[in-house]
C-alpha cells in the first residue's frame, strides 16, 4: 500500500468536491486556498495512482464446496 | 374387488402417468389433422401420423410465442405434458410449445427454457444492476486455457490497471462445463460486498466477467443451460457475459446484468480508461487553478479598492489636497492680477487720449505762441512782466525763436496781434 491509502475512486471524488466548491464560490480567501492545496494533493495523488497502478491477478481455486479452503493468491504473470 | 366412481378412474390413471416423468416433458413429432382456434385464445389440434391420433391443447399463454398459424397439414413438433380430460374422457397432450418440424433439437430447448425463465423474470430489464464506474476487483470465470482470460488481462492492463482480476477456471463446453461454471460464479460470489465482514471489504469483487471464446453454436450450449441461468441470476454480483462472437446470443447473456459482444469488449465495458481518467484529472486540476486563481483575483481587487479608500483619507493625501486647493488659488489670485492691470492699462490709456487732445500743441498748430522769460523760464501772460530788452523765448508749433522785448504796451484792445500804427507795438 502507499502511504495515501486513498482509493482512486474517492480521491476522484474528493477532487470533484474541490473543484465545484471552489467554483461555487462564497469561500473565505482562506477555505479556498486550503481547498486549492487540497485539490492539488488529490490531483497529484490519482495522477500517481495511475502511473503507478500495475494489474494485479489473482487465481481462485475454483474449489468445491467440500476444499474451498484451498486457496492460492499466487500472482500469475501476465 | 374394488369399484371404482368414474372420477376414481381418473385419478388412479392420472397418478399412473404421474410416475412416468417422461410423458411430463415430452416432445413428440406429427402433422397437424385439425386445428381449432377458440375463441378464448387456446388453440386445440389434433397431431397423428400413419396409425394414431393424439389430441393436443395449445393454452393462450403459450400461444403468443406462436411463429405463425397452425394449420392442416403442417409437420410440427410440440413439447408438453399428458394429462387427461375427465370431461370428456380425453387423452391429451398440454402442449406448451409447438414449433415447425425441421427445427433443431437445440433449438427447441432453447426456445423452451427462453419461455420459462422470461415468464419467471429472469431477463427483466428492471433487474439489471449497473455496473461500478470504478471497480476495484474484476471476477472473471472462464476457460484456463483459453486466449480469452489473456485478451482480457492484457486489455485491463492497458486500460485500468488500478483493478485487480481475479480468475476462477472453469470448462466452459462439454458436459462438465455447466456445473463448473455454476461453482466458479459461486466461488466468486463468495466475495460479494455483501457476505464479507467489515473487515475483508477490501476484498469484495465488484464485477464478474463470465466469457467464452467464439466457437461453433453447438459449443455455446453451457450458456444456454438452466444452472447456468439460474446461477447468473442468483449472483450478488453485477455479471457481464461476454460469449462467443458478437451475433451469438445466449441464455446467460439475456440473464446477465450486461452482454458484451467479444471478451474484450467485456474488459471495456466494465472499466473506465486510464487515459480519459488522466485527461478528467488534469481537467479539474485545470479548474481548480482557474477557479482560484478568480477567487484571489477578486481578493485582489477587494483589497485593492479598500487600499486606495485607505489612501484618499491619509494625512499625507489630504496635505496633497490642501497644497493642491493653495497652487488653484494662486493661479487664480495671478489671473485675477492680470485683468485688473490689463483693465488699469486701458484707463491709462484712455487718459492719455483724452489728455493729448488738451495739449497746448493744437493750439499752437492753429498759430498761436507761448513766450517765456528766457531768464526766468516763466509763461508771459501780461505785458508788463517783462522790460524792454528781455530776452524771450517764443515757442511756435514748429521750432522756436529767441528775441529781445523792445517795447512793452500798456494793455488795451487790439485785435489778433495785428501791428498797430503805433511804433510801440510789439515786435516779436
Amino acid at each position: 500500500m502507499t502511504p495515501n491509502p486513498l482509493s482512486f475512486e474517492a480521491a476522484l471524488q474528493q477532487l470533484e468536491a474541490c473543484v465545484s466548491a471552489l467554483e461555487q464560490g462564497g469561500l473565505t480567501l482562506e477555505e479556498a486556498l486550503t481547498r486549492f492545496e487540497e485539490g492539488m494533493r488529490l490531483a497529484a495523488h490519482c495522477h500517481s495512482l495511475l502511473d503507478t497502478a500495475d494489474l494485479r491477478v489473482t487465481q481462485l481455486l475454483a474449489a468445491t464446496d467440500a476444499d474451498r479452503a484451498a486457496e492460492s493468491d499466487a500472482e500469475l504473470p501476465f | 374387488m374394488r369399484i371404482f366412481d368414474v372420477a376414481e378412474v381418473y385419478a388412479q390413471a392420472r397418478a399412473a402417468l404421474r410416475r412416468d416423468p417422461q410423458l411430463a416433458d415430452l416432445w413428440v413429432r406429427g402433422e397437424i389433422a385439425s386445428v381449432t382456434y377458440a375463441r378464448s385464445g387456446h388453440i386445440y389440434f389434433c397431431l397423428r401420423d400413419a396409425t394414431a391420433q393424439l389430441d393436443c391443447v395449445l393454452f393462450r399463454h403459450d400461444a403468443r410465442y406462436l411463429r405463425g398459424r397452425l394449420e392442416a397439414g403442417q409437420a410440427v413438433v410440440a413439447h408438453g405434458a399428458i394429462d387427461l380430460y375427465d370431461g370428456r374422457s380425453l387423452f391429451q397432450l398440454y402442449a406448451d410449445l409447438v414449433e415447425q418440424e425441421g427445427v433443431g433439437a437445440w433449438r427447441l430447448q432453447f426456445e423452451l427454457l427462453y419461455r420459462q425463465l422470461e415468464a419467471e423474470g429472469l431477463f427483466a430489464t428492471e433487474r439489471k444492476r449497473p455496473l461500478p464506474a470504478f471497480p476495484r476487483r474484476i471476477g472473471l470465470a472462464t476457460s484456463a486455457t483459453g486466449a480469452v482470460r489473456h485478451d482480457i488481462a492484457r486489455i485491463l492492463e492497458r486500460r485500468y490497471p488500478l483493478a485487480e482480476l481475479v480468475l476462477v477456471d472453469c470448462a466452459v463446453q462439454g458436459e462438465e462445463a455447466p456445473l463448473q461454471i455454476v461453482a466458479a460464479l459461486h466461488r466468486l460470489n463468495e466475495f460479494a460486498a455483501s457476505r464479507l465482514p467489515p473487515q475483508r471489504q477490501h476484498e469484495a469483487i465488484d464485477v464478474i466477467i463470465l466469457a467464452r471464446g467464439g466457437g461453433a453454436p453447438e459449443e455455446l450450449a453451457a450458456f444456454n443451460d438452466e444452472r447456468v441461468a439460474r446461477a447468473i441470476f442468483a449472483s450478488a454480483i453485477p455479471v457481464v457475459s461476454a460469449i462467443g462472437h458478437e451475433t451469438d446470443y445466449t441464455i446467460a447473456d439475456l440473464v446477465a446484468d450486461m452482454r458484451a459482444p467479444t471478451p474484450s469488449a467485456a474488459a471495456e465495458l466494465v472499466t473506465p480508461d486510464v487515459r480519459a481518467l488522466r485527461e478528467t484529472v488534469h481537467g479539474y486540476r485545470q479548474r481548480l487553478a482557474a477557479a482560484t486563481q478568480s477567487i484571489l483575483q477578486a481578493q485582489r481587487h477587494a483589497a485593492a479598492t479598500l487600499r486606495q479608500q485607505l489612501l484618499w483619507h491619509s494625512p499625507r493625501a489630504q496635505v496633497a489636497r490642501q497644497r493642491q486647493r493653495v497652487d488653484e488659488l494662486v493661479a487664480r489670485a495671478r489671473l485675477l492680477i492680470q485683468q485688473e492691470l490689463r483693465a488699469r492699462a486701458a484707463q491709462v490709456e484712455a487718459r492719455r487720449l483724452q489728455l493729448a487732445a488738451l495739449s497746448p500743441e493744437t493750439t499752437l498748430a492753429r498759430g498761436y505762441a507761448l513766450c517765456y522769460d528766457a531768464q526766468r523760464g516763466t509763461i508771459l501772460t501780461a505785458a508788463d512782466q517783462v522790460a524792454p530788452g528781455a530776452p524771450l523765448v517764443v515757442r511756435l508749433h514748429r521750432g522756436g525763436l529767441r528775441a529781445r522785448v523792445e517795447h512793452v504796451m500798456a494793455p488795451g484792445p487790439h485785435a489778433r496781434g495785428e501791428v498797430s500804427d503805433d511804433a510801440q507795438s510789439p515786435v516779436v
